[in-house]
């Protein structure tokens, strides 16, 4: 489908604000969850704006006086933001372009990269131990999905994003793609940077491990980045990866609450488990990599 | 207190097992009462006659207690090493006698790992010197506080405050050729009290560590000893700990009733042995909480404290306080736990089994979190005996030590009740432990109810004489939710101790912490590991604010922080 213009230019200029403001609902649902999970009443829903309201108003120590290590927080909101920009919403993909679903991994991958760096420039041991787990885990779980995506690229015989979804639409699952969906759903909490595998910001481990040097405005902003990326991670899952055939009236208020349903079910999820040791959450990750192994050999020979 | 007496043979044979092995240097043996054997050796014969005991006798050593007696006949300093054959009932003390001036013995450390505190701190603050200690540094003693100056000493006001040298700095162990240092602490952030660990890690591998604690040292020793009374160090006693300060005033009691020679009533010792049972509960549901935080499982944490719930409201239903339950003093105890209440007691306590064996299930049952705690943290039974741990961190290596049985206070004499034990040496049979042992706290606590509605609703107290004799010896111990707590008191000519020695069992605990991160432990493993022994360092009620742009630093007092922390409520809501 060819984008339109018109649409192009309004996504451009809405959903940026969008991507931004509605963010952080997802920090208050999560908590929220959690509590009540925890026998305990909970946050009220809108304490992700809260939080980041109160923090911006903060004043701020920096360990860094390096002109990247300010940057790198912006970086990290732009691209997180950037790569929600590529979303589709029910098979329609304003911004879409040929290859935007390698985009949308690099743009995601960026901004996890940016949070290692960041870790890296404090200084602090915590830092550097939160950087270095940041980084292994992204090397295991990075190529699960890059080969989820392969899985349905094969399959449709392109890489935009908004056609994977309408081929699966038009063709019903197959075993493999079944089987990537199920990978991307197993290492959906790694993704999204939650226990059992937040590893890298671990407060009892390593007092918040890559995020330790940050606090007041900088630390709003690495707050509202992951928001954004916990949002665009539940959308990739629930949109590209569990495709509802629907139009797009009906299509829309129904990806906000598949996208709901999933952060949601990962929250918690979240407070089942203790959290992993590095060389146990790389084995949990290594039997999820076999299964999207398992999906590109179905999805080569055909089914 | 009850006194199982040791069968006189043994007590002979102990004295002639060290009489073998030290000849005329074995100085005395006395027995003050059964049960209690002092042995006094000539400084040189130290390590002979701790090697008798401890190698020969595979006894176990408690603590080693420095005292003062330069003021009392014939006096200089004396150091007493405390060693325990548990299954004979039987504690002996290895007295060694010092000269008044630049007292040295030789120290036991090489051959008695877990003497190692111990003995920095008798150099510390009594200034006599280990000779071959491994570590010549400082163990509680400020960085600048002036050296030749040791505070426990009866000549040093307990007020006195020299002057502090700002420059001195502490030197903290230098790390392996190439790895990191990770700090955690001085305020540590899990557990969130005064203490510092140096992890050497090597990436995430742990190849070391390095522990410095004693930050907020609140000198309860000297105070007891030199200010308070027989009956206000009850109190004091108490405040040792936060979590478990009943075990405290329990063992100080006992001490002070086997130096005075009193025994408390039956009814009295039903009480203490009830709400020390209560004491351990609540402890081993709120360490559980702070486990299941530790390794990031907070619903562990929040379940496990809202069943701890229902016994604060019995602590307080019973005692008048969900914390510092203030019902001992010497002789017996102030409160009565009266017929009328049982039924609420009981009621309580069949709410907190039911749930605690739900959590317990779901839990053994929970593949994640066995796998973080298994074969994580080992200690074997040989280092456990080295470093003379105790309580569930001992128990958790197999070896069966409680107090409890093999030295009954209380009413212990009287209870059924089972020691659990686990072989894993792990983490994970600490928790296994801790867990077990709350249900056979539950069935002890029944006895008591039962045995306290039979007997007659008087006697909680055995009168304490106007005056104690003085220079007299007691020994309290009181198996702690966290193991052995141990007091020593010596009687004071005026109407309070002359030297009273707390040894509250982390202090043996926290030492076998960076043996228990064997190699292949992670820097994950660390805070569970440390958690594992259930560590209690002494909390701290001060906040320091400084002004970034001026520089101005001012301590908020405790009123301060005390309004500050009730400005959100209302008034009347904390009452």
């Amino acid at each position: 489908m060819t984008p339109s213009w018109p649409a192009a230019v309004l996504w451009a200029l809405l959903g940026p604000p969008l991507l931004l403001g509605l963010a952080p609902f997802l920090d208050g649902l999560g908590r929220r969850i959690r509590a009540r999970l925890h026998s305990r009443k909970g946050p009220p829903l809108t304490q992700g704006w809260l939080d980041l309201a109160k923090l911006a108003g903060k004043g701020e120590v920096r360990a860094s006086a390096d002109p990247l290590s300010r940057a790198l927080p912006w970086v990290a909101l732009a691209a997180a933001t950037a790569a929600g920009l590529l979303l589709p919403v029910a098979g329609h993909a304003p911004l879409g372009f040929a290859g935007d679903g390698l985009v949308l991994l690099y743009l995601l991958g960026l901004s996890c990269v940016c949070l290692a760096l960041a870790g890296l420039a404090g200084g602090s041991p915590y830092g550097f131990l939160g950087a270095s787990r940041e980084l292994l885990l992204l090397l295991f779980v990075e190529p699960v999905v890059a080969c989820a995506f392969f899985v349905l690229a094969l399959k449709a015989g392109t890489f935009r994003l908004d056609q994977l979804v309408l081929w699966q639409a038009a063709h019903g699952p197959s075993v493999s793609s079944v089987l990537a969906a199920l990978a991307v759903l197993m290492a959906l909490l790694a993704y999204l940077g939650k226990l059992p595998f937040d590893l890298s910001e671990a407060e009892q481990e390593l007092t918040g491990g890559v995020l330790v040097e940050y606090g007041g405005r900088s630390l709003a902003l690495w707050r509202w980045a992951l928001f954004v990326r916990w949002l665009v991670v539940a959308w990739l899952a629930a949109e590209v990866f569990l495709p509802t055939p629907a139009p797009l009236a009906l299509g829309v208020p129904l990806a906000v609450v598949k996208v709901l349903v999933v952060f949601a079910l990962a929250a918690g999820a979240e407070t089942l488990f203790a959290r992993l040791r590095l060389d146990q959450a790389r084995s949990v990750l290594t039997q999820v990599a076999f299964l999207i192994v398992f999906a590109v050999t179905f999805a080569l020979i055909g089914a | 207190m009850t006194v199982t007496a040791a069968a006189p043979t043994r007590t002979g044979e102990v004295v002639a097992a060290v009489r073998a092995a030290l000849g005329a240097r074995l100085l005395g043996a006395d027995e003050p009462v059964p049960g209690r054997l002092y042995l006094t050796v000539a400084p040189e014969a130290t390590v002979p006659a701790v090697s008798a005991l401890y190698a020969g006798l595979c006894a176990r050593y408690v603590i080693s207690v420095g005292v003062d007696r330069r003021a009392h006949p014939c006096g200089g300093f004396e150091v007493l090493h405390l060693f325990a054959l548990d299954a004979d009932h039987l504690r002996v003390a290895v007295r060694v006698p010092l000269p008044a001036e630049a007292p040295r013995l030789p120290s036991i450390t090489p051959l008695v790992r877990g003497a190692a505190w111990a003995e920095q701190e008798n150099r510390d603050l009594f200034g006599i010197e280990p000779d071959g200690h491994p570590d010549p540094r400082r163990l509680v003693l400020p960085d600048g506080f002036p050296a030749g100056l040791h505070p426990l000493r009866k000549d040093f006001p307990y007020d006195f405050k020299p002057p502090e040298d700002p420059q001195a700095r502490f030197q903290p162990k230098e790390p392996p050729p190439g790895s990191t240092v990770v700090p955690l602490g001085p305020f540590f952030p899990v557990l969130e009290e005064p203490s510092q660990w140096r992890v050497f890690a090597d990436g995430e591998a742990v190849v070391g560590a390095d522990y410095r604690g004693f930050f907020s040292h609140r000198a309860i020793e000297k105070l007891g000893d030199s200010v308070l009374t027989y009956n206000q160090v009850v109190s004091l006693a108490e405040r040792i700990c936060g979590i478990c300060g009943c075990v405290h005033s329990t063992a100080y009691c006992q001490a002070v009733e086997e130096a005075a020679g009193l025994e408390a009533p039956l009814r009295a010792r039903l009480v203490r042995t009830l709400v020390l049972e209560l004491e351990r509960v609540q402890s081993h549901l709120l360490w559980l909480g702070i486990a299941g935080h530790i390794v990031g499982f907070d619903w562990v944490f929040m379940q496990s404290w809202k069943l701890r719930e229902p016994l604060m409201w019995l602590a307080e239903y019973l005692t008048g306080s969900r914390k510092h339950f203030a019902c001992n003093v010497v002789g017996g105890v102030s409160q009565d736990v009266p017929r009328a209440k049982h039924a609420r007691a009981l009621e309580a306590l069949a709410t907190v089994e039911r749930e605690t064996l739900e959590l317990v299930q779901a839990l053994q049952g929970d593949d994640a979190l066995v796998a973080r705690l298994k074969g994580v943290g080992v200690l074997t039974p040989d280092e456990a005996r080295s470093l003379g741990v105790v309580g569930p961190t001992v128990r958790a290596s197999g070896l069966p030590l409680d107090v409890r049985r093999d030295h009954p206070y209380a009413a212990y004499d009287l209870m059924r009740f089972d020691v659990v034990t686990h072989d894993g040496c792990d983490n994970w049979s600490r928790t296994l432990v801790r867990l077990g042992e709350s249900f056979e706290s539950v069935k002890i606590m029944r006895q008591c109810l039962d045995q306290l509605a039979v007997l007659p609703e008087d006697g909680l107290v055995a009168e304490m004489p106007e005056q104690l004799p003085a220079l007299r010896e007691g020994l309290g111990a009181v198996e702690a939710p966290r193991g052995e707590v141990f007091h020593y008191v010596m009687t004071g000519v005026r109407n309070g101790p002359d030297r009273w020695r707390v040894r509250a069992p982390s202090y043996q605990n926290l030492q076998s912490v960076p043996v228990m991160l064997k190699p292949g432990s992670t820097i994950a493993d660390v805070p569970i590991t440390l958690g594992s022994v259930d560590p209690c360092f002494s909390c701290t009620e001060r906040m320091e604010v400084v002004q970034v742009a001026s520089g101005e630093r001012r301590v908020w007092t405790h009123a301060e922080l005390l309004e500050r922390s009730r400005a959100g409520r209302a008034p009347g809501e904390d009452a």
